[in-house]
């Protein structure tokens, strides 16, 4: 067998499963990426090469921890804290300053897509800096992921110090971060203060599985995740969440994503450089 | 976009143009030290939009420059450059006038990140 032919085999085999159990799609335009995943893995598993992972697996399958890894793996956990700074924009000025400015209720907001917890802890700071200046708002964030991984660490509110620096302007590190020594490096970590963390629930969750009862929401964030599904898995998501969303509420997408031919529940609404989507009232 | 480097390392200025030599937006002005820094701001032909200043230093450090940096140039942002890592040290640092802190090692998108931040010119 050539190698040629072993890789694209195992690029197969690998995209066919992932898709099977996460709905990403791994086609030629982002091979090269999984690719590099599958080199990680290998390296991660501690096989010399891609080429004797994908040799084990041919002879006794992908055990759960390889499994579960390589699920972790194909999940873009890319992230820094206000990523998009207009989306933070919109959801100050717009969502809780005009939209939510009579709300007394507790406001409820989804970040489906958390990763290791930039999305939410970025939300949580304008809550607390705005509540600082005077507006004290009733609120709270399930942070959903797929990946376990990831969750674990969003949850504990641990950034390193390469991950604290990543967006956050030192003056808000300063305020709401405590300094702890790190477990696994020379340099500090940065613990989110209860000021942040007391308003966030963790939940893992996989979008494309039934959901458990999680209640309704004001506003969901689900960024950069559905780019990666085909148009079946966008549309169900989709339609799941104007279930879930109050009357008004608002669905957050990546910068490169759009509605337009996935739903019609939605009117668009750009807030400076920010798009989103509102949900329609009833007619 | 003109960024006043000033690190008595002069791997650390190879290392800040190699991380911004894609941008041909971005002119890098180079200092040694904090006396030669003061000196360069309060000349009449200084002109870059902010300034990239480290702690320790020959002559005059950092964290001594930066009051005279701040009052030369009140409106350019300055961003702490160190290996200085703990919270009395960054508290320091922004009592004293600089806008932001850059812990060393630092990579290439937070430097660019830091640059967006202080000046809202986005390079990612």
């Amino acid at each position: 067998m050539t190698t040629s032919t072993t890789n694209s085999d195992m690029l197969k085999y690998f995209s066919a499963l992932i898709e099977k159990e996460t709905g990403i799609q791994y086609r030629d335009t982002n091979e090269h990426q999984l690719n590099s995943r599958l080199r990680d893995l290998a390296k991660f598993l501690n096989f010399p090469d891609v080429e004797a992972l994908w040799a084990e697996v041919q002879k006794n399958g992908l055990q759960p921890a390889a499994k579960s890894l390589m699920l972790d793996m194909a999940t873009n956990n890319e992230t820094s804290f206000f990523r998009d700074q207009e989306v933070f924009d919109f959801f100050k000025t717009h969502f809780i300053l005009k939209t939510m400015a009579t709300n007394t209720n507790k406001i409820r907001i989804w970040c489906a897509a958390t990763s290791t917890g930039q999305e939410p802890y970025s939300l949580a700071l304008i809550m607390a800096e705005l509540s600082r200046a005077g507006t004290n708002k009733y609120y709270e964030i399930l942070c959903s992921d797929i990946s376990e991984r990831v969750l674990q660490q969003a949850s504990k509110g641990l950034f390193s110090q390469l991950e604290i620096q990543r967006g956050l302007p030192a003056p808000l590190m300063l305020k709401y971060f405590d300094q702890v020594t790190s477990e696994s490096s020379s340099l500090p970590s940065y613990r989110a203060k209860p000021e942040l963390s007391a308003h966030m629930t963790f939940k893992r969750l996989n979008l494309l599985d039934p959901w458990p009862n999680i209640g309704t929401f004001d506003i969901i964030f689900c960024r950069n995740v559905l780019i990666y599904q085909s148009v079946e898995n966008k549309k169900q998501v989709i339609a799941r969440f104007t279930k879930m969303l109050a009357p008004g509420g608002y669905l957050v997408l990546g910068g490169a994503e759009s509605l337009l031919g996935l739903s019609t529940d939605y009117t668009m609404e750009q807030h400076g450089r920010a798009c989103v989507y509102k949900l329609k009232g009833p007619a | 976009m003109k960024i006043f480097v000033v690190d008595d390392s002069k791997a650390v200025h190879r290392l800040l143009e190699e991380m911004l030599n894609e941008f041909s937006q971005i002119n890098l002005e180079h200092s040694y030290n904090g006396r030669e820094a003061v000196d360069a701001v309060t000349s009449n032909c200084f002109e870059a939009d902010m300034i990239l200043l480290d702690w320790e230093m020959p002559e005059l450090t950092g964290i001594e420059a930066l009051p005279e940096l701040k009052k030369c140039c009140s409106k350019r942002p300055i961003i702490m450059m160190t290996s200085k890592n703990s919270m009395a040290d960054i508290t320091e640092a922004l009592t004293k006038g600089a806008t932001d802190y850059m812990m060393k090692p630092f990579t290439k998108d937070i430097l660019l990140g830091k640059i967006k931040l202080a000046t809202g010119e986005d390079l990612q």
